[in-house]
């Protein structure tokens, strides 16, 4: 993993045409603004996983069970 | 296609060649799955997921199995690399009264175009040992655009709706009506 410091207003350039500003910091929270090409999705890193945990989570489920609400 | 050779052969009485060859061309369409035996697959009706969805995204083309029961609120994404593969969905609407969830322009427009009848909402559901725990995904359902045949995971905007929405007591209540 690339750590770098930025200051306020600074901002790090990813690729060609991601941009990650820092908008401003309080206390332990930093706001960022991130400028990215509309295709390209952005996602809060917890939510992604979350997301990738119960797709697995569902592809391991039994099937049959579904019939116990019959 | 392939009915035309059968019978041009057949009338050859090269019988043993003709269905070698109809079989071969039948078995393209068949697949032996985990959960649901062998199916056969209509090329229209398949699902293209571009890239995928979270955790599977060599997994690109799913085929829709419904349920028997026509009054099941679930129906089944089967993969067609993996044939072990498969997710079972729920109609989201049917499980969460007043369910209206907002994707983001940029997501849907890679689905290509349609209007809005065009287009299916279907959550995935995990069923844990615990029925009673069953639970589906709300904030990043499976949208299909019926139309192009093309789907995706999208993450619905906002924070409307939990990835783990509890929904076996609404079955309940759906069943009893």
């Amino acid at each position: 993993m690339l750590a770098l410091t930025r200051k306020k207003d600074e901002s790090i350039i990813i690729g060609d045409n991601i941009e990650v500003k820092i908008l401003g910091i309080e206390g332990d929270r930093v706001r960022l603004g991130i400028e990215a090409p509309r295709e390209v999705t952005i996602h809060r890193q917890e939510v992604y996983e979350q997301i990738q945990e119960e797709n697995k989570a569902a592809s391991k489920s039994v099937i049959d069970k579904l019939k116990s609400l019959r | 296609m392939y009915h035309k050779w059968y019978i041009l052969l057949l009338l050859r009485l090269d019988f043993k060649l003709a269905k070698a060859i109809y079989r071969e061309e039948v078995d393209k369409m068949k697949l032996v799955t985990s959960n649901f035996g062998e199916i056969n697959i209509p090329d229209d009706n398949i699902i293209n997921f571009e890239k995928g969805i979270p955790g599977f995204e060599t997994n690109t083309k799913y085929v829709i199995i419904n349920d028997e029961d026509k009054n099941s609120p679930f129906c089944w994404l089967q993969s067609i690399e993996d044939p072990g593969l498969a997710f079972t969905l729920v109609n989201p609407y049917l499980v969460h009264e007043g369910y209206n969830p907002k994707f983001p322009t940029s997501q849907m427009e890679k689905l290509g175009e349609g209007s809005q009848e065009d287009y299916s909402v279907l959550s995935i559901v995990i069923i844990p040992d615990d029925i009673k725990e069953i639970r589906t995904n709300l904030m990043a359902p499976i949208v299909i655009n019926l139309k192009t045949r093309k789907a995706a995971q999208i993450v619905t905007e906002g924070d409307n709706y939990p990835v783990k929405y509890y929904i076996f007591k609404q079955l309940e209540k759906n069943k009893a009506k």
